[in-house]
C-alpha cells in the first residue's frame, strides 16, 4: 500500500508531464478491475472495454445532460458499469473455459456496434465531445477546481489510492479467499458446497464497475469519450497491461499500467511502429515470464535476498573461523 | 437398550442411461447412521457413475436418492455440502497452491453461509471457519503440515487432505472415492484407521478397489456387477460368496 | 429483385472468404486445442502479398500459387519455433502470445508497405462485369465463388478420402488415441497450423481485388472468424462453410437495409448460439 503512495506521489515528477501520469492512473485503475477478474478468479474477459466505454458514456452524459458534479458523474458511471457488467456477466458466466472469453467477446463487439449505431447518444464515431469538468464540490462547497492539469491528476490519484485499499480488502477478505479458491480448482469449490456462479456474477460486476470508475476518470481527463474506449482492442490493451504487470498482485497492476502508458507513450513519438516492440514483449512475457513484471520483480529480490543470506553466512563463518 | 439405528442414505431404484447405454439400473440400498457402507464392484461395475448421482455430479434417469428423510436426487452438488454431505474425489482435486489450514478452512467457510460473500472485513476474523479448519487438522494429524501447499504435499497426505476436505463442510455422511488409491502400505493403514475413528461420529460410504480395507472396517458391503446389485450384506458373507468370486473373475477373463 | 440478389451474390462470394479463413481456424482449434489470434495476421498477409507480387510480376496468378505457400512456411517456422511450447498452457497465454505475433506481423506490414492500405486489381481474366440482360455482376466475385467452391471440395476430399484427412478427424476426437497409434503428432500440429495459415492467407488473396490491402484488416477477419467458427462449431468443417455463407449472406443483405444493425445481429446470434447451443450449428460436444 505505501508503495502505491509512493508511486502515486513519484509518478507526476518523473514523467514527462502531469497529462501522462493522469493517463497512467486512470489505466492503472482498469487494469485494477481487470485483474480482479483474471488474477483472482481465473477468467479471462474481453468485456473490459464494455465497462470502460460504458463508465466513460455514463459520466459524460450525467455531466453534460444532468448537470451533476463529478462525484456525479462517477457514480453515474459505477451503477452504469455494474449494471452492464450483471448482464454480461450473468449471461458470460453460463458457460467456462474457452466459451466463456469467446462470449465476452461477442458482447464486446456487440456493444461497440451498439454504442456506433446510437450515435445520437454517443456522438458515434466522433465520440461524445465536450465533456465538462465542474470544480469538485461537496455539499455545494468548492473543495478543488479540477482545471488545472496537476489537479485533476490529484483526484484521479485519490480515487485510485481509495480503490486500491478497497480492493486490497476484497482481496483479504472471505469473498476474496473463495475467488482465489475457484480459480484454484472450481470443482472443489462447488463439492465444499460454494455456489460458484454466484461469487463469480458478483466477481464480474466488481470488475466491471472499477473499470467503469477508470472510463469515468478518463472521459474527465479527456473532456471527451471516444468510441474506442468501448472497442475491443481497448480490452486487449488492458489484458496485457494487466498480464505484463503481473495477474497474481494487485500491485502488478500498477507495473502493467504504468509500463505500457509510458513506454507506449515515449516509444511511439520516437517510432510509430512501437506496437511491434509490444508484440515482442508480448510473446516473450506470456510465452516465457508467466508472472509478469511483479514475478520478475519478485525473482530478482529473492534472489537478492539468496545472495546476501549467503554472504552474510561466509561472513559468520569467517569470524567464526577466526576465533 | 439402543434405539433403533436411524437410515442416514436411502437409494431407491437408482437408473442412469447414457445414450441407450444403462450404467446402473435399479440400484437400492439403504445406509445406516453411523456405519460403513462400502460400495465395490469390478470395473465397470457402475459404482463411479451411481457415486456421481449421490453427489449430484450426474442427474439420475430414475429412482431416488434421500437424506436424512429429505429427498435430494436433484438437489445440485453444491447444495449438497450444506445440508451435511461431505466428499472427497478419487483423483487428487485440491487447491493447489493454497496452504492445508487455508484449504479447510476455504471449506469449513463455505459453511457459514452469507459471512462468505462478506468482501470487507478480513478472512481471519471469520472465527467459526478457522476453529473448524483447527480441528480437521487436528484429527487429520496435518498440524506439522498447516502451511504446505497442497500441491507440495506427499501423495499420502494429499489423500487425507482430500478427506479432511469433506470434513471441513460438518458433514454427517461422507462420500469417500477411493480414499486409499495410489497410496502405500503405511499410507492406507492410517487411512483405514481414520475412517473406522470417523465412523464413530459420521456416516460414511465408501467406493474402494482394496478388499483388505473394505473387509476390515466395512460394516455393510453393496457389491455391484454390471449395473446391477449383485450381492449385499456383512464382510464375511460377502467375502465367502460364489457370485462375488465369479464378478471378479470372470471380469478378469 | 436485382439489387437483392446481388447482395446475396455478394453474401456468397464473401462468405465463402469467411469460410476459407474460418476452417483454418477451427480444425486448429478442433486438433489442437489452441487458440490462435494471429489467424488474422495471416489473412493480412495473403492480401498484401497478393498486392506485392501482382505489383512486382503483374501477375494475379503467381500471386495466388505462392503467397498462401509462403505464409503456410511462415506459420510451419513459427510453430515449430516456438508455439509448440504453448500446447499445455492455459488459453490465456497462447491468446497473449498469438496477440503478440499478430501484432507483430501487422507492424511489419505497415513498415513495410505504408500505414495507408492499397488497392488492388483483379486478374485480368476476369475483370469487368458479366451481363445477362438487365442484370450485371463483376467477373472476379463470380470466379471466387467458384474458385472457393472447388477449393472447398478440394479439402472435403482431403479430410474424407486422404490419410492425413483420416488422421485429422481422428485427431479431432482425440490426439491421444492418434499419437497413440504412432502418428507423430507434432508433425500433425505443425502441418494443421500451416494448412489453416494457408488457407487464411489464400483467402486474404482472393479477397484483395475485393476489399483492397489494408494494414489494420486482420482483427476484423480475426473477429468473424470466430463467429463464424462459433455459429457453425469448432472443428467442423461443415460448421465452417454453413457458418461462413450464413454469416456473409445476412451480413450482405443487412448491410444494404440496416448496417450497423447487421453487425450487432451477427454478434447477437454468436451469443445466442454459445449459450443456447454451444457446440455450434454441427460442431461436436
Amino acid at each position: 500500500m505505501l508503495a502505491s503512495i509512493a508511486a502515486v506521489v513519484v509518478l507526476p515528477l518523473i514523467l514527462p508531464s502531469v497529462a501522462m501520469a493522469t493517463e497512467v492512473v486512470v489505466f492503472i485503475v482498469a487494469t485494477l478491475g481487470c485483474n480482479l477478474l483474471l488474477g483472482y478468479v481465473g477468467l479471462l474477459s474481453f468485456g473490459q472495454a464494455i465497462s470502460f466505454g460504458v463508465g466513460a458514456y455514463a459520466c459524460g452524459l450525467a455531466l453534460i445532460h444532468l448537470h451533476v458534479g463529478v462525484w456525479g458523474g462517477l457514480f453515474a458511471a459505477l451503477i452504469c458499469s455494474a449494471i452492464a457488467g450483471l448482464v454480461v456477466g450473468a449471461l458470460s458466466i453460463q458457460k467456462r473455459g474457452i466459451y466463456f472469453v469467446m462470449l465476452t467477446f461477442a458482447f464486446s463487439q456487440m456493444f461497440y456496434f451498439i454504442a456506433y449505431a446510437m450515435a445520437g447518444v454517443t456522438g458515434g464515431d466522433n465520440g461524445l465531445l465536450n465533456v465538462p469538468r465542474p470544480p469538485l464540490t461537496v455539499f455545494g462547497v468548492t473543495l478543488l477546481s479540477l482545471a488545472t492539469p496537476l489537479s485533476m491528476y490529484s483526484m484521479a490519484a485519490i480515487v485510485f489510492l481509495i480503490l486500491f485499499a478497497f480492493l486490497r480488502r476484497v482481496v483479504a477478505s472471505p469473498f476474496g479467499s473463495t475467488l482465489i479458491a475457484i480459480r484454484e480448482n472450481e470443482e472443489r469449490a462447488i463439492a465444499v458446497g460454494y455456489n460458484t456462479r454466484i461469487f463469480k456474477i458478483i466477481a464480474f460486476v466488481f470488475s466491471s464497475w472499477v473499470t467503469g470508475i477508470a472510463g469515468a476518470l478518463y472521459a474527465l481527463f479527456l473532456n471527451f469519450a471516444p468510441l474506442s474506449n468501448i472497442d475491443v482492442s481497448m480490452s486487449e490493451r488492458i489484458i496485457i497491461m494487466t498480464i505484463v504487470g503481473g495477474a497474481n498482485s494487485l500491485f502488478g497492476s500498477v507495473l502493467g499500467a504504468t509500463f505500457y502508458v509510458v513506454v507506449g507513450n515515449l516509444l511511439s513519438s520516437v517510432w510509430p511502429r512501437w506496437l511491434l516492440v509490444l508484440g515482442i514483449i508480448l510473446i516473450v512475457v506470456a510465452g516465457y515470464l508467466r508472472g509478469g513484471l511483479w514475478s520478475g520483480v519478485e525473482w530478482t529480490w529473492q534472489r537478492l535476498r539468496a545472495r546476501w543470506a549467503v554472504a552474510g553466512a561466509i561472513e559468520q563463518r569467517e569470524d567464526g573461523g577466526d576465533a | 437398550m439402543s434405539a433403533e439405528p436411524r437410515t442416514a442414505l436411502a437409494v431407491e431404484g437408482l437408473t442412469k442411461h447414457f445414450d441407450g447405454f444403462a450404467a446402473v439400473k435399479h440400484v437400492s440400498f439403504t445406509v445406516r447412521e453411523h456405519s460403513v457402507h462400502s460400495l465395490i464392484g469390478p470395473n465397470g461395475a457402475g459404482k463411479t457413475t451411481l457415486f456421481n448421482c449421490l453427489t449430484g455430479g450426474l442427474k439420475p434417469s430414475a429412482g431416488r436418492v434421500i437424506f436424512a428423510g429429505r429427498d435430494i436426487t436433484h438437489l445440485p452438488p453444491h447444495r449438497r455440502a450444506r445440508i451435511g454431505m461431505g466428499r472427497s474425489f478419487q483423483v487428487t482435486s485440491l487447491f493447489q497452491n493454497l496452504t492445508v489450514f487455508e484449504s479447510l478452512r476455504i471449506a469449513a467457510q463455505a459453511q457459514t453461509g452469507l459471512a462468505a460473500l462478506d468482501f470487507v472485513r478480513p478472512k481471519e476474523l471469520l472465527g467459526r471457519a478457522i476453529a473448524d479448519a483447527e480441528l480437521v487438522l487436528d484429527r487429520l494429524g496435518l498440524g506439522p503440515y498447516r502451511d504446505t501447499k497442497a500441491g507440495e504435499l506427499s501423495h499420502g497426505r494429499q489423500r487425507l487432505l482430500e478427506v479432511g476436505l469433506a470434513l471441513a463442510v460438518r458433514p454427517s455422511l461422507l462420500l469417500l472415492d477411493e480414499p486409499t488409491a495410489g497410496m502405500g502400505v503405511e499410507d492406507i493403514g492410517a487411512m483405514k484407521e481414520l475412517i473406522a475413528t470417523l465412523a464413530r461420529n459420521y456416516t460414511i460410504v465408501l467406493i474402494e478397489h482394496n478388499m483388505r480395507v473394505v473387509l476390515d472396517i466395512s460394516d455393510m458391503i453393496t457389491v455391484m456387477h454390471l449395473g446391477e446389485v449383485l450381492v449385499e450384506g456383512r464382510p464375511d458373507a460377502v467375502r465367502r460368496d460364489d457370485r462375488v468370486k465369479a464378478a471378479y473373475l470372470g471380469s478378469e477373463g | 429483385m436485382n439489387l437483392y440478389l446481388i447482395q446475396v451474390l455478394n453474401g456468397l462470394g464473401i462468405g465463402m472468404i469467411y469460410f476459407l479463413i474460418a476452417v483454418g481456424l477451427s480444425v486448429i482449434f478442433g486438433i489442437m486445442n489452441f487458440v490462435n489470434f494471429a489467424h488474422g495476421a495471416f489473412y493480412l498477409l495473403g492480401a498484401y502479398l497478393c498486392y506485392a507480387i501482382a505489383a512486382a510480376t503483374d501477375s494475379f496468378w503467381l500471386a495466388l500459387a505462392v503467397g498462401p505457400l509462403a505464409i503456410g512456411a511462415l506459420a510451419w517456422a513459427a510453430e515449430t519455433r516456438f508455439l509448440c511450447r504453448l500446447y499445455r498452457v492455459e488459453h490465456m497465454y497462447q491468446i497473449l502470445v498469438t496477440l503478440g505475433l499478430a501484432l507483430v506481423i501487422q507492424e511489419l506490414v505497415v513498415l513495410i508497405w505504408g500505414p495507408i492500405g492499397t488497392h488492388v486489381s483483379a486478374p485480368a481474366l476476369f475483370r469487368g462485369v458479366l451481363s445477362y440482360g438487365d442484370f450485371a455482376y463483376p467477373k472476379y466475385r463470380l470466379f471466387v465463388i467458384g474458385f472457393s467452391a472447388v477449393l472447398a471440395l478440394t479439402l472435403w476430399l482431403l479430410l474424407e478420402r486422404t490419410r492425413y484427412g483420416a488422421i485429422l478427424r481422428a485427431g479431432t476426437e482425440s490426439t491421444e488415441m492418434v499419437s497413440l497409434l504412432g502418428i507423430d503428432i507434432f508433425r500433425l500440429f505443425s502441418l494443421t497450423f500451416a494448412l489453416g495459415a494457408y488457407l487464411a492467407g489464400l483467402a486474404g488473396v482472393l479477397a484483395a481485388p475485393i476489399r483492397g490491402a489494408e494494414p489494420f484488416m486482420g482483427p476484423e477477419a480475426l473477429t468473424i472468424a470466430f463467429v463464424v467458427v462459433v455459429i457453425g462449431g469448432m472443428g467442423s468443417f461443415a460448421g465452417a462453410l454453413a457458418g461462413g455463407l450464413l454469416v456473409g449472406v445476412v451480413q450482405s443483405v443487412m448491410s444494404s437495409l440496416w448496417s450497423e444493425g447487421a453487425n450487432v445481429m451477427i454478434y447477437v446470434a454468436m451469443a445466442l448460439v454459445i449459450l443456447l447451443r454451444p457446440r455450434g450449428l454441427f460442431g461436436r460436444t
